[in-house]
């Protein structure tokens, strides 16, 4: 049995009076360690795969079995339990709370979870050791979403969720931040999830999984995947 | 376009629409509401006295006052209205109550029924029924009977405590009006003036004033010239009297005086004809008796001759030894011997011898016949003179009882009729006596009247304004300043509110910053989109305004109103609304909103539409002062550090937050003090300083002690009396003349016993001989130290100099005390004529039925009079509570939501990385607690300077306000204040929990 499997999950909005399909039928699998790329054009449906994903949101039918445990049956604190201590979340606009420092941002994670990492390591770990007390506003872009990685790192999850990490940055930075995720996932055996719209990226993963109009319409197992170095756009 | 875009911005957050109409609506309707409640109060009132013609004067007079007196006020001006009436208090049924007369001027308001015909009467609503027959004995009536024709209420009497009385318990209970027809007093009892120019000016205002003090002013200038000419009527009259009466006296003294002297006349005349009388009649008794004694002695001699006679007769018999009773048969036995004889002769020769011795015997025998016969004759002539003799012994007996019980009865007669002369001089006397006393009384009472007339007293005129109504001033003093008090609130209220949509805007136009962007880069003109946000800002306000005004206009006058329905019998509140002020609320609320808009909206300008277009650049993060500090910043947790360094980083929200949760609390805070210290004036002043009960007021002034008057009131268990002279004086500070009390004491060491001299920190002083101590708001009034002098003056406008010796602890009215000794020394010879002592309620009338006391006022009339009051001002507190919580409520809630609102992606961040609900709430929450709690202390502190200031503000010259708030209203302010954030919290915990996780997923806008 896979790491994760995601078996035939729909999600349906109600916008008003008109019922929109946000996704159906929805199933893949991810094995532990595993660098899988989400890829699809925008509204395709792929924010709400990621969204129940990383129990913001519900399927409205199907299961999601994470590490032999069913998260689609997860109830709202069962669910913020989850988000707590499986799921790190790495965000497109980084998300770090400006008002504190670097280092404080992964430990405003990390001090609500049961085996956090150090937070100072974590930070080293992503290349900022320079850098660890400063504002989010005195790092640059690149910078901002490593101590975003870190964070979401230093929660020690068993998931790693990434939405576009790469999507508010130049390439060269972009590039750089894939380099980290990969080399982490590798390295530390950490499942990682990178949604974004890039096919480019796919390039780097493991795994990569196509969505289109709601569904999964392709999914590809890179026997090699390429070195981030080695991709270019 | 824009407008359509400023109604879909409406749409699209409606809450903080509705939020800002909200406070739009509280603002104006709190400071519209109280302004009108005050304009409202004053005109309602003001055209209650215009419509019922309420005097502006009122003159009365110690002598009464007549139709000159009104002819001459008539005289001061054409546009007086002068209208001369009666009245008078007399006890109905246990009640105090003044007979008025119905005149047009203080015309009554009719509640019910009808007015009155010449036997009918009006009475207060709510005391008689229509149809009630009342009798009021009174000799100032022609007809004591009456039936009530009709219920009225009196713009003379709104307030429940009608005034005083000089009968009863002191206390005017009631009111009854009857045609002015049915007064038989010789005088008017008072005049009313009302002057036309003051009809159309706004009763207690400064314009009114004007008008009234001219007219007082001639009226003072009126007042000596009518009450010497009074004095010199009454002068005139009261020697017309005498005068008269000396006449009378003189013609008594001609008349009756002649009549007694010829009434002693006739009854000496009747005595020496008595006399004369008597004498008569002893002479005629001596006369009589000297008659009766004649006659004694003649029928004494003819009874001696009788006695003699019949002593010769007897001694006859005896010689012829015979017996009176055989007289008769001897002569018998001799005539027949000597007829034998004869017959014998005849037949014997005349020459015999035997014829001689016959004839010799004869002879004999003849001789013895006419001895015989003699003797008879004797023995008959004496029987007859015997007879005869007792006849007239018996004629003169009759005769002489006959002339003694004549004389006896004359005697008798003149017994009685000197008896009667007796009881005639008795009655002379009687009346003489009689006569001496009258002319002596008369001319005692003539000479008393001539004393009195000396000592007749000026009469005196007291011209009183509406000021000196209870009601028209307990009226002001108790709602206007009471206003005074809430006038202070709003102006914070719209400081506040202020803050408020300024910081609503603020956030608004931060939020639509790249909107605006939008807008400048497409080319639209800045002016239209200043416009669709000044639009969106005009509609709430407008919205906010319209509503806000409406509550204001009719509600809040209405609730303030009420307050005051329960003391005062007064008509249904009006509202004016009157222009200029309504719309100058408008125009400020508009303009400072526009303001608010404008500034946050130019501020964007600054910037090229390029940079509109990008996110703010997030605050910086900033290392906060503490951090320094590694000491203490080490040992804190994470969150508190997370916590300390979000307090910092948003300045403007902390100074928000603070202005507006220590404005809340100052408010709050106000509220409870205003009530601690209106409340606690009563027992500082009654149950600390002044401890008597009663003050009983003399009927005549009293030199010294009197014993009689003890004796009452000992005997009524009323012990330790305090003789105290107690007069009004006036001082003049800030231009007004203020009154104050003077008591001067008899006993000095009895003072304690009533009245704690203590000085502002609670020690006792004592009087001297040598100044006065006086009251502590009397000496902040005057500028007064201890050694300083201050100066009075008495009724009569007389100045007194006087000299400070303490300042005393007091909270009500102002008082002078002074030992006599220094009275005698400044003023005359001290006369008492109050004693203070204690005297329980029940024994009034027994007090009041004795001769010695004219009035008798309890403390607790006081303490009602201020319990209203504070009844009033526990409304008008709470008021204040409730729409400071309101303002509470709302800044709180505002805050709370513009935080959350400002923090919507760190928020969703933190669900994302897993805080749990309560974590998250915490985590905001915690800054929110810490700037409330610090907010709150702030402004409790601030709470205590605006509470001095407000009362400040609203002291009278005669109440002195403890600024000092209770323990309790500071728990209770904190209690309510974190009572409201706690709710505050609630509420916006669920729309935390409501904050969508996806929101950290969006871009930055």
């Amino acid at each position: 049995m896979a790491y994760i499997e995601v078996k035939k999950i729909s999600k349906t909005y109600k916008m008003g009076e008109v019922l929109i399909k946000a996704i159906e039928d929805i199933s893949f699998e991810i094995e532990k360690g595993e660098l899988v790329v989400i890829l699809g054009p925008s509204g395709a449906g792929k924010t709400t795969v990621l969204n129940i994903l990383g129990g913001m949101d519900t399927t409205d039918s199907g299961s999601i079995i994470i590490d032999g445990k069913d998260i689609s049956k997860y109830n709202k604190k069962q669910l913020t339990n989850y988000r707590r201590y499986d799921i790190g979340f790495v965000f497109q606009f980084y998300n770090l709370v400006g008002n504190l420092t670097a280092l404080e941002n992964v430990s405003l994670a990390s001090q609500i979870c049961k085996k956090p990492k150090d937070s100072e390591e974590t930070l080293k770990s992503v290349g900022l050791e320079d850098r660890i007390n400063h504002f989010p506003a005195q790092l640059s872009g690149g910078e901002q979403q490593r101590v975003s990685i870190a964070r979401a790192l230093a929660k020690n999850p068993k998931l790693l969720l990434c939405d576009e990490p790469t999507g508010a940055l130049d390439s060269k930075t972009g590039k750089l931040i894939l380099e980290l995720l990969q080399k982490t996932c590798h390295k530390s055996k950490m499942t990682t999830i990178i949604i974004t719209h890039n096919a480019i990226i796919s390039d780097i993963a493991d795994k990569v999984i196509k969505i289109k109009n709601g569904t999964v319409k392709d999914i590809i197992i890179n026997e090699h995947p390429k070195l981030v170095e080695e991709i270019d756009w | 376009m824009i407008f359509k875009n400023s109604l879909r911005k409406i749409k699209k957050s409606l809450g903080r629409f509705l939020s800002l109409i909200f406070i739009v609506m509280l603002g104006s309707a709190f400071f519209s509401g109280i302004r009108e409640a005050a304009t409202d109060m004053i005109k309602t009132m003001d055209e209650y006295y215009d419509e019922t013609s309420l005097m502006d004067y009122k003159i009365i007079s110690t002598m009464g006052l007549t139709a000159g007196d009104v002819e001459s006020i008539k005289e001061i001006s054409s546009d007086l209205i002068v209208v001369p009436s009666y009245s008078f208090d007399i006890l109905l049924d246990g009640d105090v109550t003044r007979i008025h007369a119905i005149t047009e001027i203080n015309k009554v308001n009719l509640v019910s029924g009808s007015m009155p015909n010449d036997n009918e009467c009006l009475v207060e609503d709510g005391t008689y029924n229509i149809g009630d027959k009342i009798v009021i004995d009174s000799d100032n009536l022609k007809v004591k009977e009456y039936t009530v024709s009709g219920t009225v209420t009196s713009s003379l009497y709104t307030y429940k405590s009608k005034g005083i009385s000089s009968i009863g318990d002191g206390k005017l209970d009631t009111f009854i009006y009857i045609p002015i027809d049915n007064f038989d007093i010789e005088y008017y009892t008072e005049i009313y003036i009302i002057d036309k120019n003051s009809v159309d000016k706004t009763s207690y205002l400064d314009d009114y004033k004007v008008v009234i003090n001219t007219l007082e002013n001639k009226l003072k200038e009126l007042k000596p010239i009518r009450e010497t000419i009074r004095y010199e009527e009454i002068l005139k009259e009261a020697m017309d009297i005498i005068n008269e009466a000396e006449e009378k006296l003189l013609n008594e003294k001609e008349t009756n005086g002649k009549k007694l002297e010829d009434a002693l006349k006739e009854l000496d005349e009747n005595k020496q004809k008595i006399e004369d009388g008597y004498d008569e009649l002893d002479n005629g008794k001596k006369e009589l008796d000297k008659t009766n004694k004649e006659m004694e002695r003649t029928f004494n001699d003819a009874n001696s001759k009788l006695e003699s006679a019949k002593k010769e007769y007897n001694n006859a018999l005896k010689k012829y030894n015979l017996k009176e009773s055989e007289l008769e048969s001897n002569l018998n036995l001799l005539n027949e011997q000597i007829t034998n004889l004869n017959n014998l002769l005849n037949t014997l020769d005349p020459s015999s011898e035997e014829y001689l011795t016959y004839s010799t015997q004869l002879k004999i025998l003849e001789e013895n016949k006419t001895n015989l016969e003699l003797l008879i004759n004797t023995k008959e002539e004496l029987i007859k003179q015997e007879e005869e003799l007792n006849k007239n012994i018996d004629l003169w007996n009759t005769e002489f009882a006959k002339q003694a019980s004549i004389i006896n009865e004359k005697y008798d007669e003149l017994d009685e009729a000197s008896k009667e002369l007796e009881d005639g001089y008795k009655e002379y006397e009687e009346n003489y006596n009689k006569y001496i006393e009258e002319i002596t009384k008369a001319e005692n009472e003539i000479n008393d009247a001539k004393e009195e007339l000396n000592n007749i007293e000026k009469p005196k005129w007291y011209l009183l304004s509406r000021e000196d109504n209870s009601g028209y001033t307990n009226f002001y003093e108790s709602a206007v300043k009471i206003d005074a008090i809430a006038a202070v609130f709003p102006i914070f209220f719209m400081l506040v509110v202020f803050l408020m949509s300024l910081n609503t805007m603020t956030r608004m136009i931060e939020e639509e910053r790249g909107e605006i962007g939008t807008y400048v880069s497409l080319g639209i003109n800045k002016f239209k989109i200043v416009l669709s946000y000044l639009f969106y800002v005009l509609i709430a306000t407008s919205i906010g305004l319209s509503i806000g005004l409406s509550i204001g206009y009719a509600y809040v006058p209405h609730i303030l109103y009420s307050v005051y329905k329960a003391n005062f019998v007064i008509p249904e509140l009006k509202t004016y609304a009157e222009v200029i002020p309504c719309v100058s609320i408008i125009l400020v609320t508009i303009s400072l909103m526009v303001v608010v808009t404008l500034l946050t909206v130019l501020k964007d300008f600054k910037y090229v539409p390029a940079a509109l277009l990008r996110p703010e650049a997030p605050k910086k993060g900033k290392k906060v002062l503490l951090e320094k500090i590694k000491f203490i910043w080490k040992r804190l947790s994470f969150t508190w550090k997370v916590t300390i360094r979000n307090l910092f980083r948003y300045k403007k929200r902390i100074i928000m937050t603070l202005l507006g949760i220590s404005g809340c609390t100052a408010l709050l805070l106000t509220g409870f003090g205003i009530r601690d210290s209106v409340s606690s004036l009563v027992s500082l002043q009654y149950d600390k300083i002044h401890l008597y009960d009663t003050m009983l007021i003399l009927n005549d002034e009293q030199t010294t002690i009197n014993e009689d008057i003890n004796k009452v009131l000992n005997d009524n268990n009323i012990n330790n009396l305090l003789y105290t002279h107690m007069e009004t004086f006036t001082f003049n500070a800030d231009n007004k003349n203020i009154d104050t009390y003077l008591l001067a004491f008899e006993d000095l060491s009895l003072v304690d016993n009533y009245i704690k001299i203590n000085d502002l920190n609670g020690n006792k002083l004592e009087l001297s001989d040598n100044g006065i101590i006086i009251t502590s708001k009397m000496a902040e009034l005057l500028d007064a130290s201890v050694g300083k002098s201050i100066s009075i003056r008495n009724s009569e406008n007389e100045l007194f100099i006087l000299k400070v010796e303490g300042i005393c602890e007091n909270y009500v009215n102002s008082y002078i005390y002074m030992s006599s000794n220094y009275y005698n020394k400044i003023f005359n010879e001290i006369t008492y004529n109050t004693i203070i002592t204690n005297v329980s309620e029940s024994l009034a009338t027994t007090l009041m039925d004795t001769e010695y006391f004219s009035n008798i006022q309890f403390t607790t009339d006081s303490l009602d009079v201020f319990n209203d009051i504070i009844s009033g001002m526990n409304n008008i507190v709470y008021l204040i509570i409730i729409s400071s919580s309101l303002l509470t409520v709302i800044v709180l809630y505002n805050l709370t939501t513009i935080n959350i609102n400002e923090r919507k992606r760190e928020i969703a961040t933190l669900k994302v990385l897993g805080f749990k609900d309560r974590e998250v709430s915490t985590y905001v929450y915690r800054e929110t607690l810490i700037l409330t709690s610090l907010g709150i202390i702030i402004g409790l502190v601030l709470g205590v300077i605006l509470n001095s200031f407000v009362l400040t503000i609203a002291e009278t010259d005669e109440i002195l306000f403890v600024k000092n708030i209770n323990k309790l209203s500071f728990v209770y302010t904190f209690l309510i204040m974190i009572f409201f954030t706690v709710l505050v919290q609630v509420v916006t915990h669920f729309s935390l929990k409501k904050i969508d996780m996806i929101e950290s997923l969006k871009s930055v806008e």
